[in-house]
């Protein structure tokens, strides 16, 4: 246990590095500020109250973006070091296969959950300066992105270690972008057809990658009341849960495979 | 990419410039499908079709971002016949708010006892915004306001916006402001001259809150006169092989129309123009079968249908 935390230390710093010396963070964080601006500009044309609107611009951007990041980040650790054969040296190491996988999944979080932090401060700050504030609630909001954001880079090197970097970049985004959109779909062939095709399709529903489910952006900028401690709980279970699940899975695949 | 800021003002720049282009050199690309001639625009200049496309497609999703404002964020949809028959919970106002449920709607997170995900539903209902949408309530309208003046800056032809737009200025004010909601209605008869709808709105403003009867037979007569010019044409598009939703939008169309024919007899009542009263009664109960003011004005004036 305390090699693979040495050796995800290790990992973390290089890729951290390796994140800002390609300014990835800087180009997300200026296109969150452009985007929360664009919105504010309405007021410039004469179009005041648009609190809602630019909070839902601001939130809509991180959400976005983090997202986006993250893909790319948990996607490309693996096959970049294969590629750049920086594996060969890593693994000659006594580390064993599986802790590389799973300090480079990690890493993905740590980077990735470092970027949304940054975003997301960067989008407080900038809102507050227009006198636009957020409730209790956006706490809930930044540490269940936080476990969102453990999903994403858990799935991202599962899929990075069986598909093509660039097809494990696609399916990667689309499923968590699409993951409402995909369950709300599957929802609504409920209830018309009959109770068998309706227990089939229940039960497919908890296979989904349920990424949605942990955006409280909805919430976040209408002020509603926190979420209840339960749900929160739930979730962060789910989610631990199901990163272990893909990084297993993830493990199992990396371990019978060429470099 | 080496200087991704530099690509990113560059892409700003050209953005820009591409707007003022569009906006200075290409008039036609701002021709919608309502104005006279756009059809023959759009077969001879198809990114005129795009643009026209792109301006549309916004100022429908700020539409819809405004019904989901106005509920706090809860997303609706309309209920399938199935549900209503099953007792799906369908939306009502718990509020002074009137109608704008164009339909049966109800909640796309459904509620606990249709809702077959058991735990995922529990979920799904404690992070996104959900509510019982039965003598639901609605937030400040006036958060909404902001975006029905860019949705019809983005595309003013957008004839709902205009009405939608109107109607919340007036219901969500406390002192109700119906000089703004009139004055938001005279720029949509302005960028639509041939919508009956916007001129029957203005026409029921000014007859039933600022009671000014002339400017409301001026509005309703214009109105009544763009719904007789196009009667010939709507009746031979009805038919049976409309689908629901079709149904569904030709049956507020007739809605709407028999509203405006009757404000518009009732105006002439107030204004006591018997002979025209009696003459448009007649002439609504020929096309607008039930015309309830049309029967009440010939029943006052001693005149059979």
């Amino acid at each position: 246990m305390k090699q693979t935390l040495v050796i995800c230390k290790s990992l973390i710093r290089t890729g951290l590095l390796e994140t800002f010396r390609r300014k990835e963070a800087w180009v997300v964080i200026f296109l969150t500020i452009l985007m929360t601006f664009g919105a504010y500009t309405f007021t410039f044309f004469g179009v005041s109250g648009l609190d809602i609107f630019v909070k839902d611009m601001a939130l809509t951007a991180v959400g976005l973006f983090t997202t986006i990041i993250g893909s790319v980040i948990a996607t490309r650790q693996i096959p970049d070091d294969i590629s750049r054969r920086t594996i060969f040296p890593i693994l000659s190491r006594p580390i064993t296969r599986d802790q590389y996988v799973v300090a480079r999944a990690v890493a993905a979080f740590v980077m990735t959950a470092l970027c949304f932090v940054m975003m997301t401060t960067v989008v407080t700050l900038l809102l507050a300066a227009l006198k636009l504030t957020f409730g209790l609630i956006f706490l809930q909001y930044i540490w269940l992105k936080l476990m969102a954001v453990m999903w994403l880079s858990a799935f991202g090197v599962f899929l990075s270690v069986t598909l093509s970097q660039s097809a494990a970049f696609t399916m990667c985004f689309m499923l968590a972008l699409g993951s409402g959109a995909f369950s709300r779909t599957l929802l609504l062939t409920v209830g018309e057809g009959n109770p068998a095709v309706n227990w089939v399709i229940t039960f497919l529903y908890g296979f989904l990658p349920h990424y949605a489910l942990f955006d409280t952006t909805g919430k976040v900028i209408y002020g509603w009341k926190p979420i209840p401690a339960m749900v929160v709980i739930s979730l962060t279970i789910y989610a631990i849960t199901i990163s272990a699940f893909w990084l297993f899975l993830a493990t199992r695949k990396f371990r019978g495979q060429s470099l | 990419m080496k200087h991704p800021i530099t690509s990113i003002f560059i892409c700003a720049g050209l953005l820009f410039v591409s707007g003022v282009s569009a906006k200075v050199a290409l008039p036609d690309h701002l021709i919608q499908p309502s104005s006279e001639g756009a059809n023959e625009v759009y077969e001879e200049k198809p990114t005129t079709s795009i643009v026209g496309e792109f301006r549309t497609s916004v100022a429908s999703y700020l539409y819809g971002k405004a019904h989901e404002y106005m509920h706090g964020g809860v997303v609706f949809r309309a209920a399938t016949d199935t549900e209503v028959a099953n007792g799906r919970r369908t939306a009502s106002h718990g509020d002074s708010l009137e109608a704008h449920h164009g339909s049966q709607e109800t909640t796309v997170i459904p509620e606990q006892e249709f809702d077959p995900r058991s735990l995922w539903g529990e979920l799904d209902r404690g992070t996104q915004p959900w509510m019982d949408i039965r003598q639901h309530g609605h937030r400040d309208l006036s958060e909404a306001l902001p975006l029905f003046r860019m949705m019809t800056w983005a595309d003013p032809h957008f004839i709902e916006g205009y009405e939608m737009g109107s109607y919340l200025v007036f219901s969500s004010a406390k002192n109700k402001r119906v000089d703004r909601a009139m004055k938001f209605l005279e720029e949509g008869i302005a960028n639509n001259p041939g919508s009956y709808r916007l001129h029957k709105s203005y026409g029921h403003y000014a007859l039933t809150i600022t009671k000014q009867n002339e400017l409301a037979l001026e509005h309703l007569e214009k109105a009544v006169s763009i719904i007789e010019a196009r009667q010939l044409a709507k009746r031979t598009q009805r038919n049976d092989s409309m689908t629901e939703g079709q149904q569904r939008v030709a049956q507020i169309e007739d809605l709407e129309q028999s509203q405006a024919w009757n404000e518009f007899i009732q105006v002439l009542r107030k204004l006591e123009r018997k002979e025209e009263a009696i003459r448009w009664s007649k002439r609504c109960i020929e096309v607008n079968a039930p015309c309830p003011s049309g029967r009440r004005a010939l029943e006052v004036y001693g005149v059979k249908p």
